[in-house]
């Protein structure tokens, strides 16, 4: 080892040998006598041996080595420690705080829109229409169930469908269901479960708005001010009830319904007579996705929002192109859909809006050379 | 130089293997070898020693919890400086959201930092000087070259392991490092001794 090879060396190869590095990287005393000896002994070396030490030492800028001692105390902890206790960030406080405000300033938002919506609206109240024009059974041969409890209950109707009445709700429904329709009517709110028959569609009438499905299960709220149906399942179509008895009298088969799957929903709102399509408070997952489907690692963001369209059955709109340079590293485990959109919006500095019941993202792009 | 290189990973890989197993005297033996170096590369990312040390000791856990499931690296080395890096800069996001909620760029603020040498260490070895203006050179780059810089001297890896700790592919390695030597040609002309010894870079 202490023969004359060294001299030959470049500063470059100095810098990768294991013997020059033994010294100065990991303070190797034996090593360190080998090189003062040699040094003394090449004195003319001396510059490219200063200046591949001086290289090194450069970029470690600081030692952080630990001694054996310590070592063998974190040897002690990792194997002890194998289920380690870290708070995840979602469990942190600041997080909490920053989710609240995030809350609060999305309620606010709601609440300002429909504020807005009611100093612009100034249509006259619809008139609820009687129930006799829309489906005679109804109004005739019917039965009425309420909940005057303080809690939900449940029904289960001819057709196996079964209902959650909330307090205070009502529902009609026909003695015998007709041949090619179920009808019900309800005020208040209500879960429905629809047992599946194409050739029998569901209706659910409420004063403003009707409901068609063939077999899914919604929730339908409905107050002095608006109609709510929010989708938890399949596929529902929401109309007008002026719509529907327009299509009635007309005979027309098209009408400005709107159509919602799982995790949308629609508000009709008095002052605007309009249906308006949104995303859930509270998005669901549809599907059990891994665990660790959320862990990303340098994972293009296509990817995530695919994945994201998949849990929860939201179609996510972004700009393929304005995105295709951003990956996500993020552990997004057990994060709702909200919160999971807000940290990938600020991973990619970009910003979602929810749009007619679907997720669209703005990104300025992620060139970050 | 080649052939103990090798003959370091083929050692490692044994002791992964060893871990793999379960032996304690595996896990052991990387610690010994690659903590600090670990520790070393995280403080790059993040100024923080005791943060850096429970990023470092959390990847040992990880490995250690999950040793039945997981595979053996090509490199066992660039494995735990790539393993290093991610967790580095993913906590030390997290902690920055905790901190401050606006304002976050991952790739912009977590990044490699600028180098400065302790001086305490280097002072007495008469070396100041020159580690200093070298550190400034460095410092010129932009944080990618200086990245590949650190891991090709500092951690003495070869193209395809800076490739796979950094997520890019060789090609843009030998690239980073092409573009960083050009640099250092450029500011070097006081170091013009240096710039031919490291001019003679085989990548």
């Amino acid at each position: 080892m202490k023969n004359a090879h060294y001299r030959d060396y470049s500063v470059d190869d100095l810098t990768q040998d294991e013997h020059f590095r033994d010294w100065v990287i990991n303070r190797d005393s034996q090593s360190e006598v080998f090189w003062m000896e040699w040094l003394a002994e090449n004195a003319d070396c001396a510059d490219k041996v200063q200046l591949a030490k001086a290289f090194l030492l450069a970029l470690e800028e600081k030692d952080t080595g630990l001694s054996p001692v310590e070592l063998e105390d974190i040897f002690a902890n990792i194997i002890h420690d194998s289920r380690p206790a870290v708070i995840p960030f979602w469990r942190r406080p600041a997080f909490r705080i920053a989710a609240s405000i995030l809350v609060v300033l999305g309620v606010g938002y709601v609440a300002f829109t429909f504020l807005r919506k009611l100093d612009t609206g100034q249509q006259t109240h619809p008139v609820a229409a009687s129930l006799e024009e829309i489906s005679p059974a109804l109004a005739t041969d019917y039965i009425e169930i309420s909940n005057g409890n303080t809690q939900p209950r449940t029904f289960l109707l001819q057709d196996s469908s079964s209902i959650v009445l909330y307090p205070t709700g009502k529902l009609r429904y026909p003695k015998q269901f007709d041949v090619n329709k179920r009808e019900v009517y309800l005020s208040g709110r209500a879960f429905f479960s629809v047992k599946r028959n194409p050739k029998k569609p569901f209706w659910v009438y409420t004063d403003q708005i009707s409901t068609q499905v063939l077999g899914t299960s919604f929730l339908v709220t409905t107050d002095a001010n608006q109609a709510k149906v929010a989708v938890h399942s399949g596929r529902v179509s929401v109309y007008m009830r002026t719509d529907v008895k327009r299509k009635q009298q007309v005979g027309k088969h098209e009408s400005a319904g709107v159509v919602l799957t799982p995790n949308q929903q629609v508000v009709f709102s008095m002052t605007e007579k309009r249906l308006v399509k949104s995303v859930v408070e509270q998005p669901i997952t549809l599907r059990k996705v891994p665990v660790n489907d959320y862990i990303f690692d340098e994972a293009p963001i296509a990817h995530v929002f695919t994945l994201l369209e998949k849990t929860y059955g939201l179609p996510v709109v972004y700009d393929a192109s304005s995105l295709e340079n951003c990956y996500l590293t993020a552990n997004l485990v057990g994060e709702s859909l909200f919160d999971k959109l807000n940290l990938i919006c600020k991973i990619t500095r970009s910003s979602y809006e929810l749009v007619d019941g679907q997720i669209v993202i703005h990104s300025k792009g992620c060139e970050n050379k | 130089m080649k052939t103990h290189a090798q003959a370091q990973a083929n050692l490692d890989i044994l002791y992964w293997q060893q871990l793999q197993g379960g032996s304690e005297l595996g896990l052991k033996k990387l610690i010994e070898r690659y903590f600090n170096a670990l520790q070393n590369y995280g403080y790059k990312f993040v100024r923080d020693e005791d943060f850096v040390k429970d990023c470092v000791q959390e990847v040992f856990i990880e490995i250690w919890s999950r040793r039945a499931r997981i595979s053996t690296p090509e490199s066992v080395r660039a494995y735990l400086l790539g393993s290093v890096r991610k967790r580095v800069l993913r906590e030390g996001f997290r902690q920055r959201i905790n901190r401050d909620a606006q304002a976050i760029d991952l790739e912009n603020d977590l990044t490699f930092v600028e180098f400065s040498p302790e001086w305490s260490v280097i002072e007495r070895e008469n070396l100041a000087e020159t580690t200093q203006r070298i550190s400034e050179s460095l410092n010129q780059l932009p944080k990618r070259q200086r990245e590949v810089i650190y891991l090709r001297y500092y951690q003495n890896l070869d193209r395809d392991e800076i490739a796979e700790i950094m997520g890019v592919n060789p090609q843009s390695v030998s690239n980073l490092l092409q573009a960083a030597f050009k640099t250092f040609r450029e500011n070097w002309a006081s170091l013009f001794l240096l710039t031919t010894w490291l001019g003679e870079v085989s990548f």
